[in-house]
């Protein structure tokens, strides 16, 4: 495998990971005959492949991190950095997709009701953070805007997981326990990624 | 500049633009921090040069100190913020949601201890489930769709345990339950000040207690629920039963109870005409109505039993004369005629429409006067609406014109009021009677005293405070004229029937309580604590109770906008009753626990005069312990083909997704414009709706988050018109017929 089609491989991934979750929820829904149901099917499966995605990228550091520890097989970092920044763009992509088919379906493309309500602004927060994340995570963008500070901006990061459970733990559907262990799996994560900077000083 | 000082100093100037701007939200938070990093980056001011500090221990203490100001701001907004971002109260919601998505799981989660229930388990995949609550194993019934219900009496299947064990598929699961206990709660009286004595009926202590003028008191034990009890012949009283069908005549002095007539399950009020040729039973079984029963005057006979039938739950009867009933409809929030018309009773197609349900009336009429008590008036029966509006009145009808005479609103303030406006007298009248001279006798539950008023006169008069007695008869429901300048007084809160002389000298207090509630003091006097809360007059005059009717509801309207915000849809009162275990509450979810909404009558209603100091968590006990009402199913029986039917009516139209089994809820909100598009548009955007559980639906209407809906067929029928509170256009008109009658059942 060369190195180029290394670095592309996550990008690669991340297109089919899109497609996959955008099937999937095409399939799922389909099989429903309630207007409601389907709404909810969609929403549900690009919901959850959302944050499949950015749990993902989110534990890339943590992951590299510990594997390098525990059984010293060091990953390259050049490697980790790519998947992270790929998957990180899936979750993008995808939360875009879940939140443009909510609000044309659920929110019946009513914004007041996505500013208004807890766990819709809370989605709502966490995709924009997403979006801006995403959008400097391309050098052309952070060249031409001269971010010096990407480092800083980036972590935003550590304000998605706290809407995106704000927004699941708050929202009708979301069965509780899932949302509690995706919690506790956060608190790790960032504890994953703290705790060996902190030991570097 | 190193990237951790400029981290901090960036989270620094984030935190206090966040407090400055003063809203509180997460979204915000991001916003300043992002505003924040625009300026590091473009403004030029990551060329800020931090001192060096000497130490890694002072700079981390400059940093926290740097810190120190915005989190302090921002903590004194952590309530806001959390209400804001709705996870105010989570652990609560997330604890009860927990319990009902595991499955096996079971609701309601409260078992009493003194009456039928019906019980529901959600085991999907499973073809036969067993559950025991009592001592005995109950084979439950599957009604498909992995629900299944269990008809539990501990008179038949023992006392409850404090966890319920359901066994699926050969491997038993235990469930914690609440185990409400009996506690002797002693309420209306029907009273001869003749004779002297007044009768009066414990429904959870299956008991009826006789008191006399000379403070003596006689208790007998009777069937499974009394609910009144009225005194009939010589000797001898008739007893109506919630559980039991017939209904029973007890003798006073031997305690023989035998069967009158057979009316029905769900027997309610009792009236006696005046020549004692007829008893009027209220009955809220399957068949809503009047049941007018006139015994034998040989006693050999058997009592011949007519059956009106009414659209609304009757309550409060009294015969005007031996052919004419007036009776108060609560649904309909009036007043309703019943009489004889060619040898046979029908009802009068005109009512007397009051606006709120009557709460209390007076047994009998006294010359041509009837006495009710409610907590609002509108001659048109038009709702009145306003915020929580609660005028405490006595109503006087002309029992033979049938119109309203007089009213007189009774909650005022006087001498001792602390504060402009203050309430301290005449809340929540509760039970009424009538003395030798004419006045009317009156109990007010939420000011506990005891007053009388005259013929003519505009207010009523005190005759003495309970409280100043120093006797435990708190929040009195039922007062009784014994003569002889004696008065009997219920108190279902405190367990106890006083009598008492007419300023208030104390003749007798008999307790009521049991040998296991002693035993049991700190749990049951908790719960007794906060019925007296539930009934006691805020400074406003507003109670629990003035909404909440016996923990119920007012079948009426609020209009529940808080201060200075646009208006949200009035919403119809929600019942108590079986509430435990289904946080958030209220129709937007606002209160994660019914203590929570203390707060309400301490802020909203400016509290209450009484030192209490554990008042919220003693509301909380006494509103868990409320018992739902049982379905009519449960004793009048059931097709199980036709309930199957309509469960999978109700599975069919996606009714399950939201209503979620076995609670019927999955303790969701959603916003109003999401779910009513059409009806919606005028409503707030953030207005939300708090999926209720559907348990005794019947019982509470009106139906949907504004009341719009007066009938359950007419919430499936008229008013989906998005087709998004379920798949009804779905459904075939058999399937609808079969979904309503499922959910009546319930």
């Amino acid at each position: 495998m060369t190195r180029a089609f290394a670095v592309r491989l996550p990008q690669l991934a991340g297109v089919l990971a899109v497609a996959v979750a955008m099937g999937l929820a095409g399939i799922l829904a389909s099989r429903q005959s309630y207007d409601l149901l389907r709404e909810l099917e969609l929403s549900r499966v690009t919901g959850w492949g959302a944050v499949a995605a950015f749990l993902s990228s989110f534990a890339a550091s943590p992951i590299a991190r510990v594997s390098a520890r525990v059984s010293r097989v060091r990953l390259d970092p050049a490697k980790v950095g790519a998947w992270r920044r790929g998957l990180g763009l899936t979750a993008a992509a995808i939360a875009t997709v879940h939140a443009a088919l909510s609000f044309a379906s659920y929110a019946h493309w009513d914004w007041d009701v996505v500013a208004g309500v807890p766990f819709l602004r809370g989605g709502a927060c966490a995709l924009v953070l997403l979006g801006i994340l995403a959008l400097t995570s391309f050098r052309p963008v952070i060249r031409s805007a001269r971010i010096r500070q990407w480092k800083l901006l980036h972590r935003l990061v550590y304000l998605v997981p706290i809407f995106v459970l704000q927004h699941l733990l708050l929202s009708p559907f979301a069965p509780r326990l899932w949302v509690l262990l995706l919690a506790a799996l956060f608190v790790v994560l960032v504890a994953g990624r703290l705790v060996p900077a902190r030991r570097r000083v | 500049m190193k990237e951790r000082p400029l981290q901090a100093l960036l989270v620094g100037a984030a935190l206090l633009g966040w407090a400055a701007w003063g809203e509180p939200g997460l979204w915000a938070l991001a916003l300043c921090y992002l505003a924040a990093w625009v300026l590091f980056n473009w403004g030029g001011w990551s060329a800020l040069a931090l001192p060096e500090l000497p130490s890694r221990a002072v700079r981390v203490g400059v940093i926290a100190l740097v810190l120190a100001a915005p989190v302090l701001a921002l903590a004194s907004q952590a309530r806001l913020l959390a209400v804001r971002e709705g996870v105010y109260g989570l652990s609560e919601q997330l604890g009860d949601r927990l319990r009902l998505e595991a499955t096996p799981s079971i609701a309601p989660p409260v078992v009493q201890a003194d009456r039928p229930q019906t019980f529901y388990v959600h085991a999907p995949g499973e073809g036969a489930v067993t559950v025991r609550i009592g001592d005995a194993e109950q084979e439950a019934t599957s009604l498909g769709e992995g629900l299944f219900r269990v008809d539990y009496d501990p008179r038949q299947h023992g006392a409850p345990r404090t966890t319920a064990g359901i066994l699926v598929d050969g491997s038993r699961v235990e469930l914690a339950m609440q185990v409400v206990a009996a506690i002797a709660q002693p309420r209306w009286f029907d009273a001869s000040s003749d004779r002297g004595l007044a009768i009066t009926t414990s429904e959870e202590t299956d008991e009826i207690a006789v008191v006399r003028r000379d403070g003596s008191l006689r208790r007998f034990e009777v069937g499974d629920g009394p609910v009144d009890a009225v005194l009939f012949g010589d000797r001898g009283a008739v007893v109506a039963h919630r559980y039991d069908d017939d209904l029973r005549s007890l003798d006073l002095e031997t305690g023989a109870l035998v069967a009158l007539a057979r009316v029905g399950f769900f027997q309610g009020r009792l009236a006696v005409s005046p020549h004692r040729s007829t008893v009027a039973v209220c009955l809220d079984g399957g068949q809503r109505g009047v049941a007018l029963v006139s015994p034998s005057r040989q006693g050999s006979e058997p009592a011949t039993v007519e059956h009106v039938p009414t659209s609304f739950s009757p309550d409060w009867p009294v015969f005007v004369d031996e052919e004419t009933v007036l009776v108060a409809g609560l649904e309909t929030r009036s007043i309703h005629r019943i009489f004889r018309r060619d040898g046979a009773w029908v009802t009068d197609e005109a009512t007397l429409p009051l606006g709120r349900p009557v709460v209390a009336a007076a047994r009998s009429v006294h010359e041509g006067a009837w006495h009710v008590a409610t907590t609002a008036y509108r001659a048109d029966g038009g709702m009145p609406t306003g915020n929580h509006f609660v005028e405490d009145q006595i109503l006087t009808i002309d029992a033979t014109r049938f119109a309203l005479v007089d009213r007189m609103p009774t909650a005022r303030g006087g001498e001792a009021q602390d504060d402009p406006g203050t309430v301290e007298s005449g809340g929540s009248p509760m039970g009424f009677d009538v003395l030798d001279d004419g006045a009317v006798l009156v109990a007010f539950a939420g000011t506990e005293e005891i007053a009388r008023v005259r013929p003519g006169a505009r207010s009523h008069e005190v005759m003495f405070d309970l409280g100043a007695t120093g006797a435990r008869v708190w929040a009195p429901h039922g007062v009784a004229a014994l003569g002889e300048g004696r008065i009997a007084v219920a108190s279902p809160s405190a367990g106890t029937i006083g009598v008492f002389g007419e300023g208030g000298e104390v003749v007798a207090v008999h307790s009521l309580l049991r040998g296991d509630e002693t035993s049991e003091a700190p749990q049951t006097l908790v719960r007794r604590r906060g019925a007296r809360t539930f009934y006691e007059a805020t400074r406003s005059g507003v109670s629990c109770q003035s909404c909440h009717r016996h923990g119920g509801h007012d079948y009426a309207l609020h209009d529940l906008t808080p201060i200075g915000l646009a208006p949200l849809a009035p919403k119809p009162t929600l019942s108590t009753l079986g509430i435990a275990g289904t946080a958030p509450y209220l129709r937007d979810a606002s209160f994660p626990s019914v203590a929570a909404l203390h707060e309400v009558s301490v802020f909203r209603y400016r509290g209450f005069t009484r030192e209490e100091p554990n008042r919220a968590e003693e509301l909380e006990a006494y509103v868990a312990a409320l018992p739902l009402p049982l379905a009519p199913r449960a004793l009048e029986g059931s097709d199980l083909e036709l309930d199957r039917r309509g469960v999978r009516a109700f599975v069919r139209a996606s009714c399950a997704a939201c209503h979620r089994f076995p609670a019927f809820t999955n303790l969701g909100q959603h916003p109003v414009r999401t779910l009513f598009p059409t009806f919606g548009k005028s409503l707030r955007p953030d207005d939300v709706v708090d999926t209720p559980s559907l348990f005794a639906l019947r019982s509470s209407p009106p139906y949907l988050y504004d009341g719009r809906a007066a009938t359950i067929r007419s919430v499936v029928e008229d008013h989906n018109p998005d087709n998004r509170h379920g798949d009804t256009a779905r459904l075939t008109p058999e399937e609808r017929a079969d979904l309503v009658r499922f959910l009546e059942s319930l």
